[in-house]
């Protein structure tokens, strides 16, 4: 599904110019559950925007679904991304102005999904998430656990071929991280790629294979299955 | 999609009620003044619009040449110009005239009652050709064929009559002892608002001509070359180039001087649309308006309602810290950026109509309080009016697009990536546009303000000026129109002179406070020794020996009339003024020398400093007093220190008691002055209210950039806490960048207030000079109004616990 190759991204100021991936290479299968594991400011985050497509490489290949997508531009990338690919973040992201429901919703409507199709997939997904009963709330109702599995819901309604989730347990407390960790998995054993990134090595154990990095490299990968 | 766009955008402006107030506020304070000024300016641009041909009519005036120069214009003309001009100018397909009866006003009889009619015009019955004014009743056919003819007003029958169909009444004049009688042939609409040529009735110019009575008041002749009374109107045939007709002005100019019908006169003609705003020529049927004063208030409405769109850029984009997470995550599940630009656009279309709306509540509240100041007239529609709406969809329009492009580009082009990690704080694009913004509005609002304090300081120091005579406690009547006057005001004089509380009485033609323009006026007046002939307009007027000691106006040599005056003694007393015409400097050697005046030899009694006819406004002017103790013009009634209403009642009595049939008809004198100020009040009511919405604007939107300010460096304020700043130094720290666009932005507003001031006192004969302190406490104060709102903001802000602000970061 994902095959990076010297994928190179520099981040320059007037003085001087850091490196943030380099010449990273590796793979990912359809249906795999990759953990991205490396000290703070190893190029994890990064690579997640560059494999989302939210920002641009400088160098190297990216080949998504059998598609060279580096030199795409911009709009290009958002019709990929919007049929395709899942986020979910460690701060959450809902739009505060919207309701749980429309929150969910709104992929949808990006993508065109007419509106009796609409509600009937998000009911669908806020059920699955067990947060139906909340779905007129806003998010500043919300617990952290209730925000992220409206998270989660939101990056599943479109049904994505991929998850990216950064750091999603990262402002939940251990119940509801495992809680979330367990919804990952779920999707997962359904056919949802994931590649997540982690401080947590508890939450890496929920995936298939860690890749290690530092300092813009692969250093090391596992696999645990 | 929209409709997502549109519950969005309502949330947000839910959500943080403060920036939407502000921004609602500022927007619809904007839009409504642009919008009521707008309507004003129309109403001035509309002058003579509701008569069809106006495009083809032209008024005639004289220019009074000394030499090649212009000495002095007059709107008046004479009565044989109009029928001269028909015969001779191949472009002029008629003409008409109109002389005004009475100047100021004329007393009829109805039912034996005696009213005052305001403006009566004698005029031909091409009248209704020229201007339209429709019969409402009455046959075109019969108007003005004969002499003793009149047409009322609508208002004016109701008025008199209490119905509209007063066809074959008549109204009686009364006159010297003998009456005057009018048919009632017609009756038209009222004069509409926007003429400069407005009346309540009309009598035919034939009757000037030819009943006895005008004959013995006004002795006017169809032939008459030598005084000039009456105002002449052409119209020009349709194919007629108005360039034509002046040109050939030049050679009719030409044929008369050789004729030696007008020696010293040129005709100039113009057309009636350029009279309310260009013109101001000594005898004017009404005081007209001014070009540059409704140009400049639509230039200041553009202003504040670009300040008012400037606002919302600036919180606009100032907001896009809250909004970049939604634009984040947008974007992130598949928005595309045109279509964050149509949201963004969508919420400022929303904000815009909302304050569309608004506006029209803030309009509603205060049209009459606007109509009111802005002297427009009191059935002025607004709401009524088609081009009303659509100026405000067209403000619409230009709110959306000037107030929504630019936040829509800034907010739809922020990066995902940054955003939703939490790296992001703010964008620095676009400081300098957001700078350049704010100096803007600052310019704008110092220009304002210094200009209102001009405008303040100027009008203040023309009341205050010493006009040269005393103004207070002075009652005015004017004569009233019966016989064996001369008895009976002695009378008068008498009883009024016995009330302990009148100081003294006068008579004269005209008062001090009145327009120059009811005084008559006469040129080619020239000291009987002078070989130098010099041909100014002088004005005449009559006096009796009280006037100038009731005036407390000071002689500067000869003496007063006495009570041995005669008005055939052909004695005079000058002005300063009209010596300086003469080119005397000795006022004490000129006494007892001769002037020229009306085919006789005058002597000159005595020399008066010069006293301001009109406000000290506009120059003094030359006048001749000659003597005259009969009351057919004005009665000066000077009490001692007292209750006005008091005075005015004892007037009032002793006036009804001598003359029990004539209508009482009076003005106070300081009032009357004051009233010369009007226009100029008027100016600066609109202006000073235009201004308040501009500070006010202004200061809304600096308020949010405060608040802005303060949110984004609430961490730094943390910090610096933490580190043992005092709340002192946090807004020193804050206020800094405020007050430096404060000083750029007088650097630039206070030359352009300095060129504009300078351009609106030289329409004043003696003006204040430009004060550094007139520049000084604009800008003082708009730095108070700033760090006021500053520190509203700041000091909330500097009192909060640091560890709060650090820990939400």
């Amino acid at each position: 599904m994902i095959k990076i190759t010297d994928l190179e991204k520099y981040y320059k100021t007037d003085e001087l110019q850091t490196i943030a991936l380099n010449k990273l290479s590796f793979e990912v299968k359809e249906g795999e559950f990759v953990a991205i594991m490396g000290p703070s400011g190893c190029g994890k985050s990064t690579l997640l925007n560059i494999l989302g497509m939210l920002d641009d490489s400088d160098g190297g290949s990216f080949i998504f679904n059998g598609e060279e997508v580096i030199d795409y531009n911009e709009r290009k990338r958002a019709n990929i991304r919007k049929h395709n690919i899942g986020f979910v973040f460690q701060s959450f992201n809902l739009i505060d102005q919207l309701s749980v429901f429309e929150n969910v919703e709104l992929p949808l409507i990006y993508t065109g999904v007419k509106k009796g199709e609409r509600k009937k997939r998000v009911e669908e997904v806020l059920e699955k998430m067990q947060i139906m009963h909340r779905r007129k709330h806003f998010p500043q109702q919300l617990s952290g656990g209730q925000q992220q599995r409206v998270a989660v819901a939101r990056a599943v309604v479109n049904n994505p071929k991929l998850i990216l989730a950064d750091e999603p347990t990262g402002n939940l407390d251990s119940s509801n991280g495992n809680e979330v960790m367990d919804l990952l998995t779920e999707l997962n054993s359904q056919g949802t790629t994931i590649v997540m990134v982690t401080h947590s090595e508890h939450d890496a154990k929920f995936t298939h294979r860690i890749i290690r990095m530092l300092d813009g490299q692969k250093v090391a990968e596992n696999t645990l299955v | 999609m929209v409709l997502n766009y549109f519950k969005i955008a309502w949330r947000s402006f839910i959500k943080d009620k403060s920036f939407t107030t502000i921004n609602l506020l500022g927007l619809a304070t904007g839009f409504a003044i642009a919008l009521l000024i707008i309507q004003y300016v129309r109403f001035e641009l509309s002058y003579e619009n509701t008569h069809k041909k106006a495009d083809r009519i032209v008024r005639l005036t004289y220019d009074i040449m000394d030499g090649e120069t212009v000495s002095s214009q007059d709107c008046e003309t004479n009565p044989p110009l109009g029928a001269r001009l028909k015969r001779e100018l191949a472009e002029v397909e008629n003409y008409t005239r109109a002389y005004q009866i009475g100047e100021p006003t004329v007393t009829i009889k109805v039912d034996n009652k005696q009213f005052i009619v305001e403006k009566v015009y004698a005029a031909d019955a091409a009248f209704f050709d020229v201007f339209t004014y429709p019969l409402l009743y009455g046959n075109d056919a019969h108007l003005f064929k004969k002499p003793n003819q009149a047409v009322v007003t609508e208002s004016t029958a109701l008025k008199y009559f209490n119905r509209k169909n007063v066809i074959g009444e008549t109204i009686v004049l009364p006159a010297a002892g003998k009456e005057m009688l009018l048919d009632i042939v017609g009756v038209v609409k009222d004069s509409p608002s926007n003429t400069h040529l407005k009346f309540d009735m009309l009598m035919s110019y034939s009757t000037m001509l030819k009943d006895p009575i005008m004959q013995a008041f006004y002795g006017e002749r169809e032939d008459n070359w030598s005084g000039n009374n009456t105002y002449t109107y052409a119209l020009l045939n349709e194919k007629a180039a108005y360039k034509n007709f002046t040109d050939n002005l030049v050679g009719f100019n030409e044929r008369l001087r050789l004729e030696d019908k007008m020696l010293t006169d040129r005709v100039i003609g113009q057309n009636i649309k350029d009279i309310h705003l260009y013109s101001n020529k000594p005898f004017e049927p009404e005081p007209n308006g001014s070009a540059s004063t409704v140009f400049f208030l639509l230039g200041v409405a553009f202003l504040v309602i670009i300040s008012a769109f400037v606002n919302y850029v600036n919180l606009a984009t100032s907001k896009a810290l809250d909004r970049a997470k939604e634009v984040g995550v947008r974007k992130v599940v598949g928005s595309t950026k045109s279509q964050l630009r149509v949201q963004f656009l969508t919420e400022s279309l929303l904000m815009n109509l909302l304050a569309a709306l608004c506006a029209l509540v803030i309009i509603f509240f205060v049209k009459e309080r606007f109509i009111e100041i802005a002297g427009l007239p009191i059935r002025f529609s607004v709401f009524s009016d088609v081009f009303f709406w659509g100026i405000l969809g067209v403000f619409l329009i230009l709110g959306v697009l000037f107030s929504g492009v630019y936040p829509a580009l800034v907010l739809s082009s922020f990066k995902p990536s940054l955003i939703l990690k939490g790296n992001f704080t703010h964008s620095f694009k676009g400081v300098l546009l957001r700078k350049s913004l704010v100096v803007f509005q600052f310019s704008v609002t110092i220009v304002l303000l210094i200009l209102v304090f001009t405008i303040t300081e100027q009008l203040s120091f023309l009341r205050d000026m010493e006009l040269g005579i005393e103004t207070e406690n002075t009652i005015i009547v004017e004569a009233p129109i019966q016989s064996n006057l001369g008895e009976k005001y002695a009378v008068f004089k008498q009883q009024l002179l016995a009330n302990a509380n009148i100081e003294n009485v006068s008579l004269s033609g005209a008062v001090p406070g009145e327009l120059a323009n009811e005084m008559s006026t006469t040129t080619g007046i020239n000291l009987s020794e002078s070989s130098e002939e010099h041909n100014h307009n002088f004005y005449i007027t009559t006096i009796d020996e009280n006037f100038i000691p009731l005036m407390n106006m000071e002689l500067l040599s000869g003496s007063n009339f006495d009570a041995t005056s005669t008005s055939e003694r052909k004695e005079i007393i000058v002005n300063e003024r009209a010596l300086s015409l003469w080119g005397v400097r000795d006022y004490e050697s000129v006494i007892g020398k001769k002037i020229k005046m009306w085919e006789a030899e005058w002597t000159i009694k005595g020399v008066l400093k010069d006293y301001h006819q009109e406000s000290a406004k506009v120059p003094f002017v030359p006048i001749i007093h000659r003597f005259s103790n009969s009351f057919d013009g004005l009665a000066t009634v000077k009490f001692h220190n007292g209750n006005a209403k008091e005075q005015l009642a004892q007037l009032e009595a002793v006036y009804k008691s001598v003359f029990p049939e004539a209508p009482f008809s009076y003005f106070f004198m300081d009032t009357e002055f004051d009233k010369q100020f009007k226009a100029d009040r008027r100016f600066q009511a609109v202006f000073n209210v235009l201004t308040g919405f501009a500070i006010l604007i202004a200061c809304l939107g600096l308020f949010g950039l405060a608040s802005f300010t303060v949110l984004k460096r609430k961490k730094e304020i943390g910090i610096r806490k933490v580190i043992g700043a005092s709340v002192t130094n946090i807004l020193v720290l804050l206020s800094k960048n405020f007050v430096k666009t404060v000083l750029v932005s007088m650097l630039i507003g206070a030359p352009i207030a300095y060129v504009l001031a300078n351009n609106w006192l030289e329409n004043f004969a003696t003006r204040i000079s430009l004060n550094l302190w007139l520049f000084a406490v604009p800008v003082l104060l708009v730095m108070v109004l700033v760090m006021f709102s500053i520190s509203v903001k700041t000091i909330n802000a500097a009192l909060v616990n640091p560890v709060k602000s650090l820990k939400q970061e």
